[in-house]
């Protein structure tokens, strides 16, 4: 049996302050960043190599090391990736794990385990707010160890899974960036038009679709045969709501906090359970924009049936061949300037539906549309695929998690291979 | 094959640190390779007295005349080695730091003492002794070259093992090759106001001997404020047997210049980006602001008009600062980069490829400064008047991934040789044959015109169509790279679903 110290070369508490956040720089990872056991860099505020280098006076944070939430909410740890160097945020702790005695990987699933999580709240409160102290943090008690083959290869078994994880996050990032290279390519640079106009072929263009272009610009600037429209010309915003007593409690239930910025993969909802006021139905594959502070950026496809936050506005494409198009519009940076710009109120500005629908858009015309849309549905559809493949994956681990810990379970014909090899 | 060596021992060395904390164990293993240097110099000169009758082989001022250090018995890497598996080899390892200089006042206060202190493990002593004990010298001139290039490569692997951290005191070879190849530093006093390990020395001297031309002709001169790599620095500069006159004080350059009074031929400096704590309110007044007094919340413009305060009639500064140098308008930074246009004190810009840097993404550009744009010289030739002129070179579109590194960028020889021969060429170098501007590369702009863009020195701006929007990616580009990243991603996807199912079929 050893204490959390004892297997930690360092365990260093972060600054007491608030870094000062800059546009870009070096994460600076606060307790709301690390969510299920994994840092969110995303959304992680940026500091200067200034600030870097101060907050990282005590300790640098590597790779390999685990940053710990000391406060709301108690007990989130998360394991520093390849190629990350970020800093502490406010309430949290860095662990140094000592190798010699403990694999990383394996130390972060095991502080993940129901009986440490349930150590670590209840060592955390009898105040107000519940906060763990680096006292308490340092003589938290850990099971006894495995030997390190062993726990390599129950930290694999977990790993691999959150590695899939991971990886269908990239896979859904990577596909959101080719929509919107396409959509850029060929409705804001018109880069096909201009590639016609000098009789050149367009790139990555089947001639089909190709043939679907005009070869030259009209008077007005735009390719010839296409014209200028707003967007409530091609979009509408359906209010269905719903009142909470119509509500089953185990509905699917969207709100701004489950919407992360920048994506489109909404990846995580609530149920009905605790709505208490009028939400708005929403069905699988609807557009959702979130229109309170539209600088945050939250923009996405719902993922499920259900009812979302009345601060979400609710955008569906009058026709099917237009999907991508206008989802493509509303999640674009131009547009949410746009709708943050247009937005009233000062410390909770809201954008509406009114202004939205006012925006200009440019109009090509259907066939072009349609490819488009044909081209990047199954995209959209393979994003959402992700998220259900994530859901399950995440359950699985959450479920293995504790019997690995607790010896339940066995990494058996992987454990006797290894210890063929030692 | 020679770099083989550097990784091997390197990986070595780095296997032995165990849990030790990177920036603390580089002192241990650079002060340790520097005893080796220093003992291997020693006996190769040894060698050559003893075959004269008249020298005594005991008396250290033979061995000064010479530029060698003297090694006191008891610090001769021989003995060490002897006893690198006694209980307090740490002990006699500071005691031989010690008497070295002692012996030798150009080292005083040069060299680590850490090697006896409790919480370090013997056992990296012994072994980073027997590591080097091991290192295969041969007693002539090649040793120093490879000691020298085993203490770099030391250094710039350290500097990434301690992430971002390590752009403190090393910056990238292929910034320091641009710099240098750009300006030509043959002849002359060279100045650094924040040396760190002394790299820009190091490349200078090099390319003096790549260039036939004498290293005596240069004069040394760095500044730098943090003491254990200004140790560092000392003792890779040692090692090159390069002499140079650093200095060191608590305070840092820009509030305690260790050279006020003195002017410099070249001056080169990666100072650190953005920096707010420089005591920029209690130098307000200072006459080094020509240009206008730099914001006390970030040095950058601070560190610039310092550099061309400090420049010869002739001089020329190449100054690494962060993006944000050429375009931002707080604080008056904006003024302060009109009066150094008008007052054609910038000669040329660089933007410089994003990744260049360990442990960060952070993209950085070059200033290069002249104190009199209507003449100067470099090579030996004349350069013409370049008034009312700048030079704008975009580079971002350059370099590619260090191989097995997939974080950090550098640049071939060729995209390094193209930069500095546009910038000769535009000089007027007569070698460098007729400049001509090349759209989305370079481009030569008259202060009438960059006043119209406010001033804003983003080389994008002023090279033309080819060039892509700030950090936008052309459309074939783009999707190309999409579709390789998603190609990767499906077989590693197919390949972690097969993984997977073959660990959950193993549990028992």
């Amino acid at each position: 049996m050893k204490t959390l110290d004892e297997v930690c070369v360092a365990i260093v508490d972060c600054e007491h302050k608030t870094a000062p956040k800059v546009e870009s720089g070096y994460p600076s990872i606060r307790t709301t960043d690390i969510k299920n056991g994994r840092i969110d860099f995303e959304n992680a505020n940026r500091v200067s190599e200034e600030t870097y280098n101060k907050w990282t006076k005590r300790r640098c944070p590597m790779p390999g090391d685990l940053i710990l939430a000391r406060e709301a909410p108690v007990g989130e740890v998360g394991l520093i990736p390849d190629g990350a160097f970020p800093v502490l945020g406010q309430r949290t702790v860095l662990l140094s794990p000592n190798c010699a005695l403990v694999v990383p990987r394996y130390l972060h699933y095991l502080l993940l385990a129901p009986h440490l999580q349930h150590e670590i709240k209840v060592r955390s409160s009898g105040s107000t707010v519940h906060h763990l102290n680096m006292k308490d943090i340092r003589a938290l008690k850990l099971p006894a160890l495995p030997t390190l083959p062993e726990q390599r290869e129950i930290a694999a078994v977990l790993g691999a899974l959150d590695d899939k994880i991971e990886l269908n996050r990239k896979m859904a990032t990577t596909l959101e960036a080719m929509v919107r290279a396409i959509y850029r390519s060929w409705f804001v640079d018109f880069d096909p038009v201009h590639a016609r106009t000098h009789g050149l072929k367009p790139a990555h263009m089947d001639d089909l679709t190709r043939a679907l272009f005009p070869t030259r610009f009209g008077d007005d600037g735009l390719p010839e045969g296409w014209k200028m429209g707003v967007l409530s010309d091609i979009a509408l915003n359906p209010r269905t709501g719903v009142k909470p007593d119509q509500i089953d409690p185990n509905t699917p239930y969207i709100g701004l906090e489950h919407m992360p910025r920048k994506s489109i993969a909404i990846s995580n909802w609530g149920t009905a359970e605790q709505i208490g006021s009028q939400k708005s139905a929403i069905s699988t594959g609807d557009f959702l924009f979130g229109k309170l502070r539209p600088y945050f950026h939250k923009v996405g496809v719902s993922p499920v049936d259900g009812i979302c936050s009345t601060d979400i506005i609710v955008v569906r494409p009058k026709s099917q061949a237009w999907g991508a198009m206008v989802l493509s519009i509303i999640s674009s940076g131009d547009f949410v300037e746009y709708t943050n710009l247009s937005s009233s109120g000062t410390r909770m500005p809201r954008t509406n539906w009114k202004d939205m629908g006012s925006y200009e858009v440019v109009l090509p015309s259907e066939p072009i549309v349609q490819v488009f849309e044909d081209v990047t549905s199954i995209m959209r559809e393979k994003i959402i695929r992700t998220i259900y493949e994530n859901q399950t994956l995440a359950t699985l681990r959450d479920t293995l998690l504790p019997r690995l810990m607790s010896g339940e379970l066995r990494v058996g014909e992987a454990r006797e291979m290894a210890e063929d090899v030692v | 094959m020679a770099e083989r060596i550097e990784k091997t021992l390197f990986a070595a060395a780095d296997k032995m640190r165990g849990a030790m904390d990177a920036g603390e164990y580089k002192h241990v293993a650079l002060g340790l390779l520097f005893l080796r240097y220093v003992s291997a110099a020693f006996e190769a000169k040894r060698l050559e007295f003893a075959k004269d009758e008249y020298i005594d082989l005991e008396d250290p001022e033979e061995y000064a005349a010479e530029n060698i250090f003297w090694v006191p018995e008891k610090a001769r890497w021989d003995m060490l080695a002897a006893n690198a598996k006694s209980n307090d080899i740490g002990v006699q390892v500071d005691d031989a730091m010690r008497e070295i200089e002692k012996a030798n006042s150009s080292l005083q206060d040069a060299l680590p003492k850490v090697f006896g202190r409790a919480n370090l493990d013997r056992a990296i002593v012994t072994g980073l002794i027997e590591m080097f004990t091991n290192l295969e010298l041969h007693g002539t001139k090649s040793d120093f070259d490879l000691i020298g290039r085993i203490y770099e490569y030391f250094i710039s692997e350290f500097a990434s093992s301690e992430g971002k951290r390590g752009g403190e005191f090393y910056t990238p070879k292929t910034i320091v090759s641009i710099m240098v190849e750009m300006m030509e530093p043959t002849s002359g006093r060279v100045y650094d106001p924040c040396c760190g390990t002394g790299g820009f020395f190091v490349q200078s001297e090099k390319f003096i001997t790549a260039h036939q031309g004498e290293v005596d002709d240069i004069a040394i001169y760095g500044q730098e404020r943090n003491h254990t790599t200004f140790r560092l620095a000392r003792m890779n500069l040692a090692i090159r047997g390069i002499f140079g006159d650093l200095r060191w004080n608590q305070e840092g350059t820009l509030t305690r210049d260790a050279f006020a009074d003195e002017r410099f031929d070249f001056i080169l400096a990666n100072p650190p980006f953005n920096i707010s704590d420089w005591n920029g309110e209690a130098l307000r007044e200072d006459h080094r602001w020509r240009f206008g007094t730099p914001p006390a919340g970030n040095a950058n413009f601070a560190w610039m008009a310092h550099i061309h305060h400090h420049l010869s009639a002739n001089g020329i500064g190449g100054v690494v600062m962060a993006n944000g140098s050429m375009s931002s308008m707080q604080s008056g930074e904006g003024d302060i980069r009109k009066a150094m246009v008008e007052q054609d004190a910038v000669d040329c810009m660089v933007a410089l490829p994003g990744q260049l840097f360990f442990g960060t993404q952070i993209p950085a550009c070059l200033w290069f400064l002249a104190k009199d744009k209507s003449n100067g010289k470099a090579a030996g030739g004349k350069l013409r008047d370049r008034r009312g002129e700048v030079l704008f070179i975009d580079a971002r579109k350059m370099g590619s991934l260090i191989s097995g590194s997939r974080k950090q960028k550098e640049l071939s020889d060729e995209e390094i040789a193209k930069i500095a021969n546009t910038y000769h060429a535009w000089r007027g170098e007569e070698a460098a044959g007729e400049y001509a501007d090349e759209a989305g590369f370079c481009a030569s702009v008259e202060v009438e015109e960059i006043a119209k863009h406010n001033f804003i020195l983003t080389p994008g701006r002023y090279v033309g169509a080819g060039a892509i929007e700030e950090d936008e990616e052309p459309f074939e580009k783009k999707f190309a790279r999409l579709r390789r990243e998603l190609q990767e991603q499906f077989e590693e996807s197919r390949r972690l679903e097969i993984e997977i199912e073959t660990r959950l079929g193993g549990l028992v």
